[in-house]
């Protein structure tokens, strides 16, 4: 079985290696990059304590082979920290006990960022199906869903200066 | 112990975060059958290298037979699907799942008891053993039905949960060749290392366990496991530091889950709703081997509850089944037994017409009352009444069909717990023998400290569990820690003061710090703390049977609320879990024994859609301890259940007896009702 | 107890041409598109390969077209992006719904209209809406192209008209004419997101809301999606009612012949798929009547 190399833009910096093509994203941000903000919750796709964005978009790196990332970027939450709607975010997530273990709290600041990013006014039912590919088994989600909607609004475009990769599509 | 700041940015530092060079990881090979011979074992490293028992055999263990112990690795029989049979290894993930190719296991099937009831009197789950029957006792007083007017008699069961924290187990191991290191997400850095020196017969001197930041434990955590040793035996045999990490499917096979009881109840009362006696089985889902005999008896000792019922007698027993072991998850017991109890007075209440409210507080203890399983509560009329008062159950019940719920907790306090206060170059470093994976340990610590210091919080640091930095500790379980943990902070504190005192004639903030201080006590507690709390739930279910909570409320008495605001979010998140429980978490088996719930989603864990919020009000009567505090943790996983089935079974217009409780279940059961 | 895919060899393939070739060489290969069903499945080690041929990079498969007669939906196209696409929520509501119940917003962003499709799960939910839509299966194989409707495309559970060297490269959705109207519902397993039950409606009705046609589809219920022709032919030419759909109620529930399984039984099963027609029908004639469609 050979190996392939892949060629990801990972939080703006190149990496480039050979990996073995069953190699999952998360594995490879993980291992290869040491960047262990992304976790490993569930191997059967559910839990989203791996989310990441590709090219803009959370998904699961779990569920996403480092081959189908060549080329593309991917933003972890080391990627995202400077970024003032995230710090916003962070703030809120403590402020408003959106963790208790910690555990999920990368995956769903990924997703409620995310979904800042797309609609800086979700309403709790937007909210909620936006993180609803996130399982948190310690707050009941209530604390989570506090933190994003005290954030709402906070995210017109000129407010918040961004990296041009993250918006595109 | 990482800050929250730190996990927020990403920084905790997980068990599977931890990397040595040269580490390598471990998979396991495990039965494919609940019940079955293994012919022969091939491959890997088998209990012939590692010939290991666990610690625990349970209570119907004796000296001369351990059939009751539960092998490391099975060897003749495997007794549950997923039971380790061999370890392999990898440099990494994915090589060492490889490498299970290189097991062969050839397996004799036979067919899986996996219903406890049958299991009563079926043929030996194990071999060995006489009786799958682990531990059978009578509790309570008998007494006759005598003079009660009305018998009313139900079948009850919670089905088995998975405890499922987002982390699942793991470990890594390193040996130095005099001293085993072993790292892993825990609720007690102690019970791990004794169960490890227990199993592989070690001194506890030789080895070190070190908790790490951990990802939600939920009575999961709480002890050691197989995987655990062979991971600390291959450490020590290999000489290079290895790593275990359990993938969710195996969490959902084998590990220990939680719930797993049937109850045939009978309630005797009398007309006008006062209850004269409860009686019943209690028979638990013990799972395999000997370990799970601890929950039937306490189930039954607590199921009256915050009622004055004089009479109570229940026959409890723990029954070995072909599949893993049944362990403590959040309320441990304490759901079980006030399942018994409100199932059954919500039944009463129906029979005889009455408000589920007005038998509750007819049957309130209106004194001090001790129960026929000497359990000794406070008068509980006073707080039921304020209760729903609060949370508005009358005028809800004139607009709407609402279930109530209420509850005696009674937190793990026996035997205390031990802290260490350390005071070097002007900083404050605190272990405590429950430590914390998720409560905002850390938060109380640094208010109780910097209150009896008179010192700035932000020079306390709460550390993670160490059984090298701390002699002794018990653990994070049964609503028990912030309650023996502040307890002992205090007491530990007062003995730093008091050395401060000596050392410069008087204490001041600045005395403490110029100095190095290192204090220890274990703060032994005897006896119980009981705490009354009540909930309260509306839901309906739509035509195909599913169902929307649109509203749940708890009122807890939780003393002294040492961090309000964590008192409020741990009853939100476990309110979910008991939501959960009631709706569809279960991790079922077919027939043949194969596990139906394959992924996390299946075992019915709810997502951010599909929970409802919670409002909470705090009832805060100090409790004797000095600071005040009361049990929280377990509170809306014993309460919340409960109310829910009562509001959907009242609004479907059905009698529940089980959880979960399916769509189909209530579909099946309404049609049956018109 | 496996969480990581056993070894395989990866082409990434330009064109369908190349993907065709590389699956005619070597037996034991996949397609990957989004993964979303076949990592997972390949993670379990129940399934191994010996070489994964990723269409992922064929820039032409991730499309959305519309043209007079036909709505095109390559295969790569994502799920999540169906359900953003507004041309579809507003003409196609059936096919939204069903869009949007997929799994999770996570798995949407890479899961793939092709692949939901060829996985041909009995839990998916685009096969019994694409039935109802009458949609044509656009399929690139051996030096030839050949179009098949449902009934050829879904074969069984986890099994298709595909060969093993082809590839579904698009779905081809007939445009609506005139009064057309359409609705999708589902009930999830009690745990999990796979549907237990679907339904999926696409009713055609006249200027006086009398049905000329219709196609009603019930999916999950059995290996593969399942045209209604007794509910469709009652509904020919009526005006949908509380009457009416009493009647379907009955149709269905009578009309089907279901076992019962682990996740349900026969009883159940009978009684919700009779239960979401009547609510599709229900919802999608609501539509119509609201000039929504």
């Amino acid at each position: 079985m050979k190996n392939v190399k892949v060629n990801i833009k990972l939080n703006g910096r190149k990496f480039e290696r050979e990996v073995e093509p069953r190699t999952l994203l998360l594995d490879f941000v993980r291992e290869f990059a040491d960047l262990t903000a992304t976790h490993m919750g569930c191997d059967t796709s559910n839990c989203g304590a791996c989310t990441v964005l590709l090219d803009g978009k959370p998904v699961k790196s779990c569920t996403v082979l480092a081959v189908q990332a060549d080329d593309r970027e991917v933003r972890t939450l080391e990627g995202l920290g400077e970024e003032p709607l995230m710090k916003r975010l962070k703030e809120e997530f403590i402020e408003k006990h959106g963790l208790q273990c910690g555990f999920c709290t990368s995956g769903m600041l990924i997703s409620s960022y995310s979904l800042l990013r797309k609609k800086s006014d979700p309403n709790e039912k937007e909210i909620r199906e936006a993180i609803s590919g996130n399982i948190c088994r310690c707050t009941g989600y209530h604390g989570i869903v506090e933190a994003v909607k005290s954030v709402k609004g906070e995210t017109a475009r000129e407010k918040l200066p961004e990296s041009p990769e993250l918006v595109r599509r | 112990m990482s800050s929250i700041t730190d996990i927020v940015n990403g920084k905790g530092r997980f068990v599977d975060d931890i990397s040595f060079p040269g580490m390598v990881h471990i998979a396991f090979a495990r039965s494919n059958y609940s019940r079955a011979k293994l012919l022969y074992v091939k491959g890997g490293y088998t209990a012939r290298d590692f010939p290991y028992f666990m610690a625990s055999a349970g209570e119907g263990a004796t000296e001369e037979d351990l059939s009751l112990r539960a092998p490391v690795l099975a060897s003749k029989f495997a007794a549950y699907l997923g039971e380790p049979i061999a370890a392999v290894t990898g440099k990494n993930r994915y090589e060492a799942e490889d490498n299970l190719d290189s097991v062969e296991i050839d397996y004799d099937p036979l067919k899986p008891i996996l219903d406890p009831v049958e299991a009563l009197n079926s043929e030996p789950v194990i071999p060995g053993v006489k009786t799958n029957i682990i531990s059978d006792r009578y509790v309570g007083k008998e007494f006759s039905a005598g003079e009660a007017e009305i018998v009313l008699e139900d079948r009850l069961e919670n089905r088995r949960v998975a405890t499922n924290p987002l982390e699942t187990r793991g470990i890594v191991a390193a040996y130095d060749g005099t001293k085993l290191t072993v790292w892993t997400p825990t609720q007690s850095a102690h019970s791990v290392r004794d169960g490890i020196c227990e199993s592989m017969n070690l001194g506890k001197e030789s080895v070190r366990v070190i908790q790490t930041d951990t990802g939600g434990a939920f009575g999961l955590k709480g002890g050691v496991y197989p995987e655990y040793i062979v991971a600390a035996s291959l450490a020590m045999k290999l000489k290079v530091p290895v790593k275990w990490i359990e993938t969710r499917r195996e969490h959902l096979m084998a590990s220990r889950p939680g719930r797993g009881v049937v109850g045939n109840m009978r309630i005797h009362a009398m007309k006008s709703g006062v209850i004269k006696g409860i009686s019943g089985d209690v028979i638990v889902d013990a799972g395999a081997y000997g370990g799970a005999s601890w929950s039937s008896g306490w189930i039954a000792f607590q199921i009256t509850g915050p009622y004055a019922i004089p009479n109570a007698y229940f026959h409890a027993r723990s029954v070995m089944t072909n599949k893993v072991e049944q362990g403590p998850y959040r309320g441990a017991g304490r759901p079980e037994a006030s399942f018994m109890m409100e199932r059954m007075i919500d039944l009463l209440a129906d029979e005889i017409g009455a408000d589920p409210l007005d038998i509750r507080l007819l049957n309130a203890a209106k004194d001090k009352f001790r129960s026929p399983t000497g359990m000794e509560i406070e008068a509980s009329a006073g707080f039921m009444a304020r209760a729903f008062e609060k949370m508005e159950y009358r005028r809800l019940a004139r607009e709407s069909k609402p279930g109530i719920s209420c509850f005696a907790l009674i937190p793990a306090v026996s035997d205390g717990e031990s802290c260490r206060i350390k005071v070097e170059r002007g900083r404050i470093n605190v272990w405590l023998g429950g430590n914390a994976h998720g409560q905002r340990h850390d938060l109380w610590v640094a208010k109780l400290l910097s209150g009896k210091f008179g010192v700035d919080p932000s020079i306390i640091e709460l550390q993670l569990g160490d059984t090298d930095m701390l002699k002794e500790g018990v653990g994070s379980w049964g609503s028990r820690s912030a309650i023996v943990g502040a307890n002992a902070l205090l007491k530990v504190a007062d003995k730093v003061i008091a050395h401060v005192k000596k050392d410069k004639g008087a204490y001041t903030a600045r005395a403490l710090l110029s100095g190095d201080y290192d204090e220890y006590e274990y703060a032994n507690e005897k006896g119980m703390l009981i705490s009354f709390c009540a909930n309260l739930a509306v839901a309906d279910a739509d035509a195909a049977g599913n169902v929307r909570v649109s509203k749940l409320k708890a009122y807890y008495d939780v003393g002294k609320a040492l961090v309000p605001d964590v008192v409020v979010s741990q009853i939100k998140g476990g309110a979910v879990q008991g939501v959960g429980q009631v709706l569809s978490e279960n991790i079922e088996f077919d027939q043949d024994g194969q596990l139906m719930a394959a992924s996390l989603s299946d075992s019915g864990v709810l997502n951010s859609v599909q929970s409802p919020d919670i409002d909470v009000y705090l009832e805060e009567v100090p409790s004797r301890f000095p600071h005040g505090a009361k049990g929280v943790g377990e509170s809306p996983t014993i309460g919340v259940p409960t109310a829910l089935v009562r509001a959907i079974e009242r609004s479907a217009g059905i009698r529940i007896r089980k959880t979960p409780v399916s769509p189909e279940e209530i579909v099946n059961a309404r049609s049956r009702v018109k | 107890m496996g969480s990581t895919p056993g070894k395989f060899d990866y082409l990434k393939v330009s064109s369908i041409r190349d993907a065709v070739k590389a699956l005619s060489e070597v037996e034991n290969s996949k397609v990957l598109a989004g993964g979303q069903s076949l990592i997972p499945l390949l993670k379990t080690r129940i399934m191994t390969i010996d070489l994964l041929v990723d269409i992922g990079g064929i820039a032409a498969l991730d499309s959305f077209r519309e043209d007079n007669g036909f709505i095109e939906i390559g295969a790569s196209y994502k799920v999540g992006s169906l359900e953003e696409n507004r041309s579809v929520s507003k003409y196609i509501p059936a096919l939204h719904e069903a869009a949007a119940g997929i799994a999770d917003p996570l798995v949407r962003n890479m899961g793939t209209v092709g692949g939901n499709l060829s996985h041909a799960d009995p839990g998916n939910d685009l096969p019994p809406v694409m039935t109802a839509l009458d949609a044509e299966f656009v399929i690139s194989g051996n030096g030839n192209q050949r179009v098949e409707k449902s009934d050829k495309f879904f074969q069984g559970a986890f099994s298709t008209g595909l060969s093993h060297n082809e590839v579904l490269t698009a779905v081809r959705i007939p445009r609506n004419g005139g009064n057309a109207t359409s609705a999708f519902m589902k009930q999830a397993k009690s745990s999990g997101d796979f549907s237990l039950a679907s339904v999926a409606t696409v009713l055609h009705l006249d200027d006086d809301m009398n049905c000329l046609s219709s196609r009603t589809v019930l999916g999950s219920i059995f290996p593969r999606p399942y045209l209604m022709k007794s509910v469709d032919s009652h509904l020919q030419g009526k005006k949908i009612n509380t009457g009416l759909l009493k009647e379907i109620n009955n149709i269905v529930k009578n009309g089907i012949s279901v076992e019962s399984d682990f996740f349900a039984s026969a009883e159940y099963k009978r009684y919700i798929a009779s239960y979401l027609v009547t609510e599709a029908l229900a919802l999608a004639y609501k539509r119509a009547e609201a000039g929504l469609t």
